[in-house]
This record gives C-alpha cells, structure tokens and sequence, in this order.
C-alpha cells in the first residue's frame, strides 16, 4: 500500500524536476538577454550621446516650455526602442521568476532530498 | 507536519513544499484506494485510479481552494476518476458485444477507428464514447435519426470487416 505514496510521489518529483529545470533556464536565458542586450543597448546610447539633449532640463523653464517637447521626441526617435523592448520585457520576466525564487529554493531542496533517499 | 490541517498543508504545497503533499497523500491513500475498489472492484485499477487523481491534483494544487474542506475535494476527484473508468469500461464492453467482436482491442488498437469514413466515425464515437443517444446524436449532427441509426449500423459493419481482415 505504501507504494501508491511512492509512485505518486515519484511522479510528482518527476513533473516538479522538469518544471524547476524549465525555470531555471527561462531565468538563466532571461538574465543573459538582459545583461547582453542591455549592454549593447547601454553602449549605443553612450556612443550617439542620445541622453546629452537631455541636458536642457538644466536650462530656465522657458527654454524648457520652448524645446522640451521637441528634444524628447527626438531622444524618443535616437533610443534603439526594439533593443530597449527586448530589454524590458527580459526583466519583467526576470524579475517574475525571481519574485518566485523561494518557493523554487524549496522546491530544489526537496527534489534533493528525495534524490538522496533514493 | 502530520498533526498540520488538510488545509495548511495544502498551503504549505502552493508554497513550494511538496513534503507536505506526501503528508496528505500518506493521510488518504488507504482511505481513497478502499474507497474506490468498492466502487470499481478492482484493488489495482483503484490504485491506478487514486494515483492519478492524487497526481492531477497536485499539479492543479494552484487553484484550490482552503476555504473549502480538501477531503472533500480530494474524493470528488477520486470519484470522477472511478466514473470515467467505469464508463470506459461499459463502453468497452458494449462496443465489443454490439460490434460481436470478442476480440475487439480497441485501446491497443485506436487506429482501427480511423479507417472509418468521417461520417461513420463520428457516429460511433458519439454513441459509444460520449454515450449519447440517436435522438442526442441526430441534434448534435443537425442529421434524421434514421440517418444516425442507418450510419451507426454501416460503420459497425465496416468495422467488422476491418477486424476480421
């Protein structure tokens, strides 16, 4: 009779260790598109010196009434926007799958333990 | 754990401790697989059975709900488990004693149901797998009844034929 437990739990820990490997890669290719993209990403808004217009925010409040729409729209039209989109949307996937980070680590520590008890 | 409510435990599994399901599966197997043989009559079919209830509903553990007694649940779902096999076990029987095909091994045999034509197919999938009646099958089809009759009756012979080539 004990069996039934073990075959359910066998299938269980099955099914848990392919949904844990599933996120683990989905975090590990999500951080790597972040840090890759995001570098490139970084770099060209470095070397087009996109964020510089930004520098009228220093400027009086009427040559920002005056410019300001003109100048972000034009940072707007600068910034590599699907990059950037990859970019964002890695991190909100990131960020999701880390939010669930601890009951993952539980998980992890049960599959190990009944790996050992195996 | 073992002295935790049906319910924490539960909680304890959404929360990524799958010990505490082995704690709640250890609690109701012996109930659930007796409970079930009663019903089906056969101790390794009620084994089958509870597994894979107790296996769906882990993987659904997400979506239910504490607020509602979990044994009750739990056998709900062993139950619905038993129906479906009791149902599948009447089809069997009645396909293999209308079709006269002693032995008709359909489950290893799936394949024989494709050679039907289309329309014969889906008729005898209706009558015998979704256990619907000609009057049932004829609104579904927008079809007479004779004609489900008519088709029920040629795609039997048909596969008649089939099995004994």
């Amino acid at each position: 009779m004990e069996d039934v437990t073990k075959k359910v739990m066998d299938r269980v820990v099955v099914w848990e260790r392919m949904r844990v490997v599933k996120t683990l890669t989905m975090f590990a290719v999500a951080v790597a598109v972040l840090v890759i993209i995001g570098s490139v990403v970084i770099g060209e808004i470095r070397d087009r010196q996109i964020l510089a217009e930004l520098s009228i925010l220093r400027e009086d409040w009427e040559v920002i009434r005056q410019f300001g729409g003109e100048i972000i729209r034009t940072v707007w039209e600068e910034l590599p926007r699907i990059k950037l989109g990859v970019v964002l949307v890695a991190g909100m996937v990131g960020w999701s799958l880390w939010r669930r980070w601890p009951v993952v680590r539980k998980k992890i520590a049960y599959l190990t333990k009944y790996k050992e008890k195996e | 754990m073992d002295r935790e409510s049906d319910e924490n435990l539960v909680e304890e599994v959404k929360k990524g401790n799958i010990g505490a399901f082995e704690t709640l599966v250890g609690r109701y197997e012996k109930k659930l697989v007796w409970w079930v043989e009663n019903r089906v009559g056969s101790f390794e079919e009620a084994e089958e059975i509870v597994q894979d209830a107790l296996f769906n509903i882990y993987k659904t553990i997400g979506r239910v709900d504490t607020a509602r007694k979990f044994s009750t649940y739990l056998f709900s779902v062993a139950k619905n488990g038993a129906i479906s096999y009791l149902r599948k076990k009447k089809t069997e029987e009645r396909l293999t004693d209308e079709v006269g095909l002693a032995d008709f091994e359909y489950q290893e045999n799936p394949e024989i149901l494709e050679k039907l034509p289309d329309k014969y197919r889906r008729v005898v999938k209706m009558y015998y797998w979704d256990d619907l009646s000609y009057k049932e099958i004829a609104a579904k089809l927008n079809i007479p009844t004779n004609t489900v009759r008519t088709h029920l009756r040629r795609g039997k012979e048909i596969l008649k034929k089939i099995w004994k080539m």
